[in-house]
């Protein structure tokens, strides 16, 4: 899992298993962001599932 | 593969080189007006042949080693089948490049690159900055980009036009070189546009992209402006044009970042007014 922080803020996900990239709106990162500072990276079963859950809440902007 | 006693052209199309197998004089004539012959002691990196088959209503193939990617067209599209064929070598083949359907050029060693689906204006648009302002066309079709370096390498060759462009283009002054219309294709009638060169550029070199404009041809607006979007929104949008990332995974996660967050990114909602689109686009490279 390979991930990108545009100059506005936003991530990108690469899923490397999946072969998928997800954006994430910078609104979020940024709670991510806090998220990360308090915990260990977060694997792929658990980033999966995630993405679905945040999906479902309108929170990832787009998946492909 | 022995076929020396066909007739063959060998010539550089863009930055790769083809040889074309074919019977059909008319199209060996076209070729050698379009693209430059290629030297006999370079390599060859495609060989393909368009050829005709069939006396009642003449059809042409187009053919790379073994594989026919298309459906025999009627006799008189063997032109388009044969940039199309190459279209499709390249797509399929060339994964040392993240590969994006667009156009791109240049002006003031800055690039802009144009991704658009079909009917977006992109070809037109592209028509009219290389032969109203001075713009160079690196690519019509599709940007490489270095998956090393993010950069953009040029390959021009012709511009596709379609439809309603083809009159459009014609009547510019330095529209000199553009092969007849051909009509009922599954895209219509088209032509293609040998765009003019303002200076001279290797096409070793890499560019660097300053924008990516999606433009999206708009007869019903009344204003053309470059709407800005986030970095993130132009990379999706930019997987949704891209021919191999698909295919290229990791790498081509890391090129399209690198090239992405280097630019500015914009929709272009425009209503084919050509002097307001120069004014525009010149902002964004000086």
């Amino acid at each position: 899992m390979s991930t990108l922080t545009t100059i506005d803020g936003e991530l990108l996900i690469f899923n490397s298993q999946l072969n998928k990239t997800s954006l994430i709106s910078a609104e979020l990162n940024e709670v991510l962001n806090n998220l990360q500072e308090a915990s260990e990276e977060l694997d792929t079963e658990t980033f999966n599932l995630a993405i679905s859950e945040l999906t479902k809440q309108g929170l990832v902007i787009s998946t492909t | 593969m022995t076929r020396d006693h066909e007739a063959f052209v060998t010539y550089r199309a863009g930055r790769f080189n083809f040889r074309l197998f074919t019977s059909i004089s008319r199209l060996k004539e076209t070729v050698s007006q379009i693209y430059a012959p290629l030297d006999p002691d370079n390599i060859v990196d495609f060989e393909i042949a368009v050829q005709p088959q069939r006396w009642y209503r003449p059809q042409v193939t187009f053919k790379f080693q073994q594989t026919e990617p298309f459906l025999p067209l009627p006799a008189n599209q063997a032109y388009p089948l044969l940039e199309w064929g190459m279209n499709w070598c390249v797509t399929q083949h060339c994964h040392q490049y993240l590969i994006i359907h667009a156009a791109v050029l240049e002006k003031n060693n800055k690039v802009i690159i144009l991704p658009g689906s079909p009917g977006s204006g992109k070809s037109t648009l592209s028509a009219a900055l290389c032969l109203l302002d001075g713009w160079n066309l690196l690519s019509d079709e599709m940007a490489l980009v270095d998956t090393t370096s993010g950069l953009v390498f040029p390959s021009p060759r012709p511009i596709s036009l379609k439809n309603a462009s083809i009159d459009i283009v014609s009547q510019f002054p330095c529209a000199k070189q553009i092969t007849p219309s051909v009509k009922d294709t599954t895209k219509g009638t088209v032509a293609h546009l040998v765009a003019p060169c303002h200076r001279s550029f290797s096409i070793d070199q890499g560019y660097p992209a300053v924008a990516v404009v999606f433009p999206t041809y708009t007869p019903t607006s009344t204003c053309n402006r470059l709407n800005p979007i986030t970095v993130g929104n132009s990379f999706m949008r930019l997987i949704e044009n891209s021919f191999n990332y698909h295919i290229l995974r990791q790498v081509g996660f890391d090129a399209l970042g690198q090239l992405a967050n280097a630019c500015g990114h914009y929709t272009y909602p425009n209503n084919g007014n050509f002097s307001e689109s120069f004014a525009l686009l010149n902002e964004l490279i000086r």
